[in-house]
């Protein structure tokens, strides 16, 4: 990556989020140190996604803060945040014929001036980096709606970097992917070196690209720390209702989950 | 930079294009002026010289063709762009500049002063129709964004275009009620005449204030392009981008509708331009906005110009309500795009 | 691609687009003269007042248009045939004692002109009979239109606010024929139209056709029918022959009826308006074939009387209408 400012760390305190009258945060708090790899993972409906808007900054939170590095993200305005973070969400579609380069552009909008147009020299730099991180520069100049899934995820990638953002959120990156983008996608990821905080579906997955993990069940938070730490077997059960072992993976130094089977007496 | 020549050109050559149609228009009309008597108004108007234009010329040609093509283009370009930046804010494909009841506020207004016959405010005839319609208009306006507000003031697209169609109902229904209920065959006629519209009674006066209404609007929307731009992948994506969204659709959405309410005050509600003419434009120069716009203003400038020369010159002794023929256009168009669209899927 | 400069770009092509359009508006540059001025003539200048529009003519119209039948008509019941310079938006026929001189006028549209054409024909006075012939898509308004050169007169009657029309009677009409025939210098010709009329006026309601008869004056419509009130031209004429409006009491020229009202009313003769939009043949098909209504003594009994529409409105023509009335009902009368 070309030069940027150093990466910063995240850190939110006691975050709680309702909507008509239901809590679907309760005073989660996490921290994430500059340039690591934190995955949010939780079963469906546990608020990670509602988590990430928060820590965005695209939703307000009812109690609680969030800052990043010194700075409390709730009191800056809608441009410093998108300097700060960036968010990929879940399958972001448009129905514009846009092309790749257009898309990416889209990422310059929180820098220079509130009333530019277009976009100058430096700003085409930082999109050509962000596509080359991204591996989308091959597909610059076709249009959105010819892209498969993995590239389209890559493009919303290369749109995140373009923003030059001290941390990057990515909200279930991987579903609808092939495997192999899959892996491909998270290994590109984790190579940035950014402060980075990823929801996940697929404890493998989790295992394999963060470094800390942090579970939400039921809008609470569960369990943080480093990965092996968390990924246990009373951890999975408690919150999967699912039986399975943890043990070290035969290759790569990270644990390795087994399936065993669903815990039926559970409720 | 291959990128800005290309923009550069398509606006160059729509501006041609413009112009072209608009000498034009200047030389059809209902009574037959040769080209070169044509340029000698024109001519003599600038100062260059008296070139023996009559009287009559110089009415035709100066004191009406002129001033009515001005406006029909300065409201061809103010509804082409209001309507692009209604369907990029609401990421709707229907939207049209009278989303927001303009058209159907404004025709309450303009209809209680043709039926009922009154005297508004010391004004008569024609200013208190055009009075009453802005005022029609601004109401409501009031209406729709008091009903689209949702929670916390935002504006959320589909409560929007909902309230927009509960309003015009209303005021579709109030119009009716009151045409049929006291209006005689004259009043029912005008209320047709004005809902169709036409630029038919635009003189200097007037043109001047729909061609500086048209370009504050080209010039304030190209100004925000950047954050119409960042809509493309709906609004929290919008958010991420840096963009505040409540405050920004506030602005266009307001300042659009004042934009349409003072067109349609002065020639009525002329459909299908607003409608049309940004997807007649994105086929060629694609989703952004900073060449969207004003490409959109000059063709729909354009498109307005020719559809008022067809409109007062295809029948003779008759001017065909131009509403019909950005009709007679438009519809067909639109079912174009859409099998485009189901041939593409 | 300078995004900075852009902005300066976009300011300087506004800037120069506005500077455009002052100097193309402000030009500074006025109308040509018009052609030689006529000799006034003794009488002149002339002032009418209609609808609170003060109107002065300072020479005799030698090229008036007329915009609406009703003052096409009013035009040629004074023998102004050769000064009008173009007719239009004809609705109906021109009765026949009309037809040869009207013949001779230039049509210049169907409905109304648009204001090139009325231009080109050179026109020194506008008459109308509606409003909406002053409409900015039409013609243009009167004020526009003497700042022009050209008066204009629009029919009181036709005011565009309510309270300025004048109650429906025969003084009305024949005040707006005194006031043409003011703006032609034809003040002798009004009087002796007004004096015919009053004559025939005296001697139809002498005669008293309609004595003991209950009319209803059926207009248009089929499911709403319109129907003559209290105040227009059918109660005028209803008057006149000595009939009686089984609906007097609605307000207004014409108003909606109600054909249950109608069928308790159950009038004696049924006055049918023919018009090119509603004929009288269709009117009397609907009648008869409906279950209800063709069991209405008038209808059974065929006793209808049939005017074309424009005699059935306020008018230089309201009185032919009244004469015709006058005659079927004499024949109705005299058949049973």
């Amino acid at each position: 990556m070309s030069p940027r400012q150093e990466c910063a760390g995240l850190r939110a305190d006691r975050v709680s989020w309702s909507v008509s009258g239901r809590r679907i945060l309760d005073e989660v708090s996490l921290e994430c140190g500059p340039g690591t790899v934190t995955g949010v993972i939780g079963p469906n409906g546990s608020g990670k996604t509602t988590l990430l808007r928060v820590l965005a900054g695209l939703r307000r939170p009812t109690s609680g803060s969030v800052e990043i590095g010194n700075d409390d993200l709730h009191r800056l305005n809608a441009r410093e945040r998108a300097r700060l973070v960036a968010l990929v969400e879940q399958g972001a579609t448009t129905d514009l014929e846009l092309r790749v380069r257009d898309v990416i552009g889209l990422g310059r909008t929180p820098h220079g001036s509130r009333w530019r147009t277009g976009m100058d020299a430096r700003d085409e730099v930082v999109v050509a980096t962000a596509m080359d991180a991204a591996d989308v520069a091959h597909l610059a100049d076709r249009p959105w709606q010819s892209l498969s899934g993995g590239e389209r995820q890559r493009t919303h990638l290369a749109r995140a970097l373009a923003q030059q953002p001290r941390i990057l959120l990515l909200d279930e990156p991987t579903n609808h992917l092939d495997l192999q983008h899959q892996l491909d996608f998270l290994g590109r990821v984790r190579r940035l070196a950014l402060t980075t905080v990823a929801a996940l579906h697929d404890l493998e997955l989790a295992a394999a690209f963060c470094d800390r993990l942090v579970v939400i069940q039921d809008g609470r938070l569960v369990a943080s720390g480093p990965v092996a730490e968390v990924l246990t077997t009373p951890m999975i059960a408690g919150v999967y209702g699912v039986d399975a072992a943890v043990g070290a993976h035969p290759v790569h130094p990270r644990p390795h989950v087994r399936w065993n089977g669903v815990i039926s007496a559970e409720c | 930079m291959r990128a800005a020549l290309d923009r550069y050109v398509v606006v160059a050559v729509a501006l041609l294009i413009l112009a072209a149609v608009m000498a034009t228009a200047l030389g059809i009309g209902a009574v037959h002026v040769p080209v070169d008597r044509v340029l000698a108004v024109v001519a003599r108007r600038c100062g260059l010289g008296d070139h023996g234009v009559s009287l009559l010329e110089d009415q035709i040609v100066w004191q009406l063709r002129m001033p009515r093509v001005l406006g029909a283009a300065g409201v061809g370009a103010g509804l082409a762009v209001c309507g692009a930046v209604l369907q990029s804010l609401t990421r709707n494909d229907l939207a049209d500049p009278y989303l927001l009841g303009i058209s159907s506020g404004a025709s309450v207004g303009a209809v209680t002063v043709l039926v009922f016959g009154v005297s508004f405010v010391g004004l008569a005839g024609a200013t208190a129709v055009a009075v009453a319609a802005f005022v029609g208009a601004l109401g409501a306006l009031f209406v729709v964004l008091v009903l689209a507000s949702g929670r916390g003031g935002t504006l959320p697209p589909a409560r929007t275009v909902l309230a927009g169609v509960a309003v015009g109902q209303a005021c579709a229904a109030y119009t009716s009620f009151v045409v049929i209920a006291r209006g005689d065959q004259s009043a029912a006629r005008r209320v047709l005449d004005w809902t169709l519209g036409s630029v038919a009674g635009v003189r200097w006066g007037s043109s001047v204030v729909l061609a500086v209404v048209a370009l504050v609007a080209v010039v304030g929307t190209t100004a925000v392009a950047g954050r119409l731009d960042a809509f493309a992948f709906g609004e929290d994506s919008a958010r991420s981008l840096g963009i505040d969204v409540t405050r920004t659709r506030w602005m266009l959405m307001v300042g659009t509708a004042l934009v349409t309410a003072v067109l349609v005050s002065y020639v009525g509600a002329i459909g299908f331009v607003g409608l049309v003419v940004p997807h007649m434009v994105r086929i060629v120069t694609g989703p952004r906005h900073r060449v969207l716009v004003p490409v959109c203003a000059l063709v729909g400038a354009t498109f307005l110009v020719a559809a008022d020369t067809v409109a007062r010159s295809v029948v003779a002794d008759q001017e065909i309500p131009i509403g019909v023929v950005t009709g007679v256009v438009g519809a067909p168009f639109f079912a174009w795009l859409l099998r485009r669209g189901r041939a593409e899927s | 691609m300078r995004s900075r400069s852009g902005v300066l770009a976009r300011m300087r092509t506004a800037g120069a687009a506005a500077l455009a359009l002052a100097t193309l508006a402000g030009c500074g540059i006025g109308a040509p003269r018009a052609g030689g001025s006529r000799a006034a003539g003794s009488g002149y200048p002339v002032t009418v007042t209609s609808c609170g529009v003060s109107t002065t003519v300072k020479t005799r119209p030698e090229r008036a248009v007329t915009l609406n039948q009703g003052a096409t008509q009013v035009a040629l019941a004074l023998g102004l045939g050769d000064r009008l310079a173009g007719t239009a938006y004809l609705d109906g026929p021109i009765p026949a004692k009309w037809r040869t001189a009207y013949d001779k006028i230039p049509v210049l549209s169907a409905e109304y002109p648009s204001k090139e054409r009325f231009l080109a024909a050179q026109p020194d006075f506008a008459y109308a009979s509606y409003g909406s012939a002053f409409d900015d898509t039409a013609v243009g308004t009167q004020r526009e239109l003497a700042g022009e050169g050209v008066p204009s007169y629009l029919s009181p009657f036709g005011c565009d606010d309510e309270a300025q029309r004048p109650k429906a009677s025969w003084a009305a009409v024949w005040n707006e024929v005194d006031s043409v025939a003011k703006v032609f210098g034809v003040a002798n010709r009004a009087s002796a139209l007004r004096r015919q009329q009053q004559e025939s006026l005296d001697r139809l309601r002498a005669t008293g056709a309609g004595k003991g008869l209950r009319v209803l004056w059926y207009d248009s419509g089929r499911k709403t029918p319109f129907i003559g009130a209290g105040h227009g031209g059918p109660q005028l004429i209803i008057d006149a022959v000595g009939a009686t409006n089984a609906f007097a009491n609605l307000p207004g020229n014409w108003a909606d009826g109600n054909w249950e009202e109608i069928v308790a009313a159950d009038p004696d003769v049924i006055v049918l308006a023919d018009a090119s939009w509603d004929t009288a043949k269709g009117k009397i098909a609907y009648l008869e074939r409906d279950p209800v209504l063709s069991q209405l003594r008038a209808v059974r009994q065929h006793r209808f009387v049939v005017i074309p529409f424009f005699e059935s409105t306020p008018g230089v023509a309201l009185m032919d209408g009244a004469v015709s009335v006058s005659r079927q009902l004499r024949e109705l009368v005299a058949r049973r």
